[in-house]
């Protein structure tokens, strides 16, 4: 009896090391496709980590509290049909799937125990916030200071070819036949280009390539900003619309129009960035994996504004209950579930799965190649959505979980059936510190804008935990009063009155900053240090031959 | 106490090489012998070195003895070695070893031709495989001795971010 306990311990233990899961599909793809596609799966692995602490933090504090005290619903006629798990509306707006729901008051069910709800709403989202930025700034940290390092600008040196090409860690046979094509191939590249001698570009050429640059990039902000507009503009017209319930085909639209843009603009845009002719093809990557990004965030950006926007907001004066968090909650449901059902259909699909029907009909078509750079990017779009939709809508976290563990599944199925090994070798380390820098830079971006909701925008005046306030984060600072006022928390409130003072804030940013140029100064100083060694090291050993000469 | 891996995976990896010594050995002998020790044609079979280029010299840096035989500390040392958590001084350590086919703690032109034959399976030219050798001795040499020491071997990895990645074998 107890040896099976001890293997149940064991079994459980293993189901939640945290490096360890799917151990084993990893192994798979490592073997048969290299590092690179085997970093996608690693990165999604990390991601799906992330959100199981989320969904726990919101469903524990926020959800379950909650559920033990259901408020009324304003129309209790709507019933569940199945369309709400794609609209996420009609009956799912008056659950704790969203803002809301929730009740501004306190919980007493329990008695004995008060539980704040609003309290506890905002509490949980920025615990959840902190862990988040914890987690992210580190990895961002370790993987800049492991790989960064000052390569030169000359792709072409011969050392990392000959002594790093070999990916080790292929186990397949012909992954491994693969590789040695690659390499040869690779090194006799280089070869031919140092022996003709790339000539630099004429003046006349280099002015030709500038007005190029200069055009699509008028091109490509004209695009973005027509996207914009177009997402406004839609979401205008549809407003009433959306409002009514049961309207499927409309509030799902929106969702469609923005997912088929991220579908197909992507290919207008790396055809234009192809066209400006970048010397090296890892800045046309970069430039390109950038503007894609930028347009993707601009369309959310372009949402998010719409619906904290000014004059949409339900006054009190207003007799029909307006819920603007519980829209744009109920938006981004549908832009995640849309998102999913198109990467399904688009990008496994048809992209991979048809073409490799289609390659057993037309001889020259070969199989698809596993974009890492697209499907990342889409990970980190997802991600995005995520976090600014957690705190409208906190079950979206159980969403994105299901969502990420389906999408491993498939897309590794997808992989191992119908994709063939990259021919072009995959620079782990500078795009690993890309991806995490990108995933940082929209996490911030998320902070910032629910900053921006928390702090300034006006809560709905009847529904939601800040119902009847002028800024959510009024509930804290009502709290701190409280406990100010209270005589057995008065060392609490001299406390955070300390900490909240402007000169406490400037301190710890005078504080940081000098330990910010202590370190920078104290880097420079290595730097000459190495190179004046480096020197030495050269002297020594011309010195050493000369006496070998001598001898 | 040197690994960098965890109890449960230095378990696993004792089944698998007791896994691999029942192919040569017979049960009874192996329970004879208190440390049992493989040789290298077994080592070899295994998934994750069957298709290296450069097997039959990993499996001689970390062998015990002449002939090539490994027992498990052996065994353990080399995969904690390609694991992905073994600092960069490590694994270049191990990696000029492996590179210097000839033993005598310098890469020169015969240990740097053998790496680039294995590595594009004897598919260059001579001439171009000369030219590949004499850029790298450029590039990597400080000090003028046509042949390339430890120092110069880890000076020059320290300057190649993707040495960590591929220099890694998941077991």
């Amino acid at each position: 009896m107890s040896l099976k306990f001890r293997h149940f311990k064991e079994d459980t233990r293993k189901l939640f090391a945290s490096a360890k899961l799917w151990d084993y599909h990893l192994k798979q793809v490592e073997g048969n496709f290299g590092s690179g596609v085997h970093s996608y799966f690693t990165f999604l692995r990390g991601l799906f980590l992330l959100s199981i602490p989320s969904f726990i933090l919101s469903f524990s504090f926020i959800s379950i509290p909650q559920l033990l005290d259901p408020p009324a619903r304003n129309h209790p006629e709507v019933k569940f049909t199945g369309e709400e798990l794609i609209t996420g509306a009609n009956w799912f707006t008056e659950t704790i799937m969203y803002y809301g729901y929730y009740t501004n008051g306190t919980i007493q069910t329990i008695p004995g125990s008060v539980y704040k709800m609003p309290l506890a709403y905002l509490l949980a989202t920025a615990g959840y916030f902190l862990l988040c930025l914890l987690w992210l700034v580190k990895s961002t940290a370790t993987s800049f200071r492991k790989n960064y390092i000052e390569a030169k600008e000359d792709e072409s040196d011969f050392i990392s070819k000959v002594f790093c090409a070999w990916d080790f860690g292929i186990t397949s046979d012909d992954a491994s036949k693969l590789q040695h094509t690659m390499i040869s191939t690779e090194l006799k590249e280089i070869l031919a280009e140092k022996r003709r001698h790339k000539e630099s570009r004429s003046s006349a050429k280099k002015c030709k390539v500038f007005l190029y640059r200069l055009v699509t990039w008028m091109l490509y902000l004209g695009i973005t900003g027509g996207c914009m507009a177009l997402v406004y503009f839609v979401n205008k017209e549809l407003l009433n619309k959306i409002k009514i319930w049961g309207n499927i085909g409309y509030q799902i639209s929106l969702a469609l129009i923005i997912s088929a843009i991220n579908l197909v603009m992507p290919i207008f845009i790396n055809l234009m960035t192809h066209w400006e002719d970048y010397k090296y093809p890892r800045h046309e990557m970069y430039i390109a994996v950038f503007r894609n990004f930028l347009l993707k965030l601009g369309m959310l950006a372009v949402i998010c504004a719409f619906w904290t926007d000014g004059n949409l907001k339900s006054t009190h004066t207003n007799q029909t209950a307006s819920c603007w968090e519980t829209d744009l909650g109920q938006e981004i449901y549908r832009l995640v579930i849309i998102d999913f059902l198109f990467t399904i259909i688009f990008a496994t699909f048809c992209a991979e799965f048809i073409r490799k029907l289609l390659t057993k009909c037309i001889p020259s078509l070969k199989l698809a190649e596993f974009s890492i750079v697209n499907n990342v990017m889409d990970l980190i779009y997802g991600q995005t959505l995520c976090w600014i939709g957690i705190y409208f809508s906190p079950l979206l976290s159980l969403i994105i979980i299901v969502k990420y563990f389906l999408v491993f599944y498939i897309k590794k199925v997808s992989v191992m059936q119908n994709c063939r090994m990259s021919t072009q070798r995959w620079r782990a380390a500078q795009s690993q510190t890309l991806f995490n820098a990108f995933l940082l830079l929209s996490f911030l971006l998320c902070a910032a804008f629910l900053c921006v909701v928390v702090f300034l925008e006006t809560p709905s005046y009847d529904c939601g935990p800040y119902r009847g306030l002028n800024r959510s984060y009024d509930a804290i600072i009502i709290e701190f009063q409280r406990l100010a006022s209270d005589e057995s928390s008065y060392w609490f409130a001299v406390i955070m009155n300390v900490i909240s003072s402007v000169w406490f804030l400037y301190s710890i940013v005078v504080v940081l900053s000098t330990a910010v140029v202590l370190v920078r100064s104290r880097s420079i100083g290595y730097r000459k240090f190495a190179k004046a060694l480096r020197e030495q090291i050269a002297l020594e050993g011309q010195d050493k031959a000369l006496l070998l000469q001598w001898l | 106490e040197c690994t960098y891996f965890t109890m449960k995976e230095i378990k696993r990896l004792y089944k698998r090489f007791m896994e691999l010594s029942l192919l040569y050995y017979s049960p009874t002998e192996l329970k004879k012998m208190s440390r049992p020790t493989l040789p290298p044609h077994i080592i070899a079979t295994m998934a994750e070195l069957k298709v290296n280029p450069f097997a039959d010299r990993i499996i001689h840096v970390f062998s015990d003895d002449v002939n090539g035989c490994m027992t498990f500390e052996g065994f353990l040392n080399m995969f904690s070695v390609f694991n992905e958590q073994a600092p960069r001084d490590v694994k270049a350590f191990y990696a000029f070893r492996i590179y210097d086919f000839d033993g005598d703690q310098y890469l020169e032109h015969g240990d740097l031709l053998r790496t680039l034959e294995r590595i594009t399976r004897r598919s260059l030219k001579d001439e171009e495989a000369e030219l590949i050798i004499t850029k790298v001795l450029e590039e990597a040499e400080m000090d003028d001795d046509m042949k390339i020491s430890f120092m110069e071997f880890e000076h020059v990895l320290s300057r190649a971010p993707d040495f960590l990645s591929t220099f890694h074998i998941r077991v």
